[in-house]
């Protein structure tokens, strides 16, 4: 499969970025470790003029421990020095446990954090082929008003199923964002508007890195992921879970769900349901419930929608369960 | 790099290093690596099979880790070391990998074979000890429908034992 033709520009420095941006005016697309934009690309989903590498830019492939312990991960770090860089780490585990699932060896190997986080939608009626899009209307995700996954739907349900925004958003993580020669940063779960067609409000602004805060004492947290095959696929379900544990009580919890709406999805009203009541397995049986309540996926891709409802009680459930009995340990 | 116009579209003179040897391609912006190994440089061993990072019939190696050269474009392989299956042998001598795959049957119709190689040698480049946990997820984006997976990690298996033997008889 060719892709369609486009100009290629490598900028080596932010500053040179900036300036091709700004040049560019709004004719561009960026692409990073590119797992994700070439086979949208091959399949006409996209068609850039003009595509802009960011490979290049030495100051964005690095991760950073910095002296107040915050940890910096560049736009372009790839999954797999990820997956190396937080093995055995235990607050951070949910991003080893995530990164280590995403696609295959290859993918890994290639595609980015910052790809990975920035990825699209997707849905079983738009990521078809071109003769598909040539023969049937478009829906609202390719400039149409029909939804195919849901009926006489207004707006686009297309599923957002990147694996390391539900780590990092558990785990409070920041983006930081170049707008127009300003740097600005920006809590992730903001970066998502929920609207499948358009899933990003960054604007024009160039993701540059993530800033994680010192882990705080008792944090720990894991990621668990349902798919069809244990390899390769997309989670069609997943759960992170972060947990802050003080005088064997949970002090703080943050759930964050991916695979189940066009944006991770963040559990509301937890914190104060579990404040000073005992650690049982009832109570978290009571929390898998609430997080079961708040997950709402749509037949839009693989698998059916009950079962993926049902595992992501389950994997809640099984993921708190885990992170308490293995904390003494 | 040299820029041409033929007919409106911009073409490059860019240098690949592929299995220690320099060639001088002309390319267009948009060609992936994978076209340019099978179509411009005749490296016919890569295979291209889905063209969308699903299958790894494509796998290639770039500076010793295992990447798809369907989504890699070719141009950001400048500067780099590519190894392709074509760059295993040398002076006609199969490495060991090579030889357990045939001696274990672990190929059939041979299609995954190439890209099953190139990710068990990023495996070992990484990996010298991997457990069979290990091989399992190394080959996991490498989709062979004959269905001869047992096959093929008993084969990785031998030569792991192999090497690891052959390093203590030392």
């Amino acid at each position: 499969m060719q892709l369609p033709h486009f100009k290629y520009h490598a900028p080596r420095s932010i500053n040179t970025l900036n300036a091709l941006i700004e040049k560019m005016k709004g004719q561009a697309i960026i692409m990073a470790g590119g797992t994700e934009l070439i086979p949208r690309m091959k399949m006409r989903l996209i068609q850039p003029e003009n595509l802009i590498s960011i490979l290049k830019i030495k100051e964005l492939e690095h991760i950073k421990i910095k002296k107040d312990k915050k940890i910096e991960i560049g736009a372009t770090v790839r999954i797999d020095n990820l997956v190396n860089f937080f093995k055995e780490n235990r607050p951070f585990n949910a991003i080893f446990q995530a990164a280590n699932m995403v696609g295959s060896q290859q993918i890994r190997n290639m595609a980015t954090i910052g790809g990975n986080i920035l990825q699209n939608t997707r849905c079983k009626y738009y990521n078809r082929t071109l003769q598909w899009q040539n023969i049937m209307p478009p829906c609202h995700k390719r400039g149409g008003n029909i939804c195919y996954a849901v009926k006489n739907s207004k707006r686009c349900f297309a599923v957002y199923q990147g694996d390391m925004a539900a780590p990092l958003i558990v785990l409070n993580g920041k983006g930081e964002f170049l707008f127009d020669k300003n740097f600005i940063q920006k809590p992730l779960e903001d970066i998502f508007t929920g609207n499948g067609a358009m899933p990003f409000n960054v604007g024009k602004g160039v993701l540059i890195k993530f800033i994680l805060p010192q882990p705080e004492d008792g944090l720990i947290s894991t990621y668990k992921k349902y798919r069809i095959r244990d390899g390769m696929d997309f989670p069609i379900a997943g759960v992170a879970v972060a947990i802050k544990i003080k005088n064997k009580k949970i002090d703080d919890i943050k759930i964050c769900l991916t695979g189940v709406s066009s944006a991770p999805v963040v559990i509301k009203d937890i914190k104060d349901f579990i404040s000073e009541k005992k650690l049982t397995d009832k109570l978290i049986h009571e929390i898998s419930e609430i997080v079961y309540n708040q997950a709402h996926p749509v037949e839009n891709t693989d698998g059916d929608i009950n079962k993926r409802r049902y595992m992501i009680k389950q994997m809640t459930f099984e993921a708190i369960k885990e992170l308490i009995d293995g904390y003494d340990k | 790099m040299t820029v041409m116009i033929n007919k409106g579209v911009k073409k490059r003179l860019i240098t690949l290093n592929i299995n220690d040897r320099d060639y001088h391609v002309i390319i267009d912006d948009r060609d992936t690596l994978l076209y340019i190994l099978r179509d411009k440089l005749m490296l016919t061993g890569t295979k291209d099979a889905c063209g969308v990072g699903e299958c790894g019939a494509c796998t290639v190696l770039v500076d010793g880790k295992a990447v798809l050269s369907c989504l890699m474009l070719a141009i950001d392989g400048q500067g780099k070391k590519i190894t392709t299956v074509e760059g295993l042998a040398k002076d006609g001598k199969l490495t060991d990998l090579q030889k357990a795959f045939i001696q274990y049957g672990a190929i059939q119709c041979g299609y995954c074979t190439s890209g099953m190689l190139m990710s068990v040698v990023g495996l070992f480049n990484t990996n010298p000890n991997p457990t069979k946990n290990d091989i399992k997820k190394a080959i996991e984006g490498n989709i062979c429908r004959c269905t001869g997976y047992n096959k093929i990690i008993d084969a990785i298996e031998a030569v792991k034992d192999k090497r690891l033997k052959d390093k203590n008889d030392r």
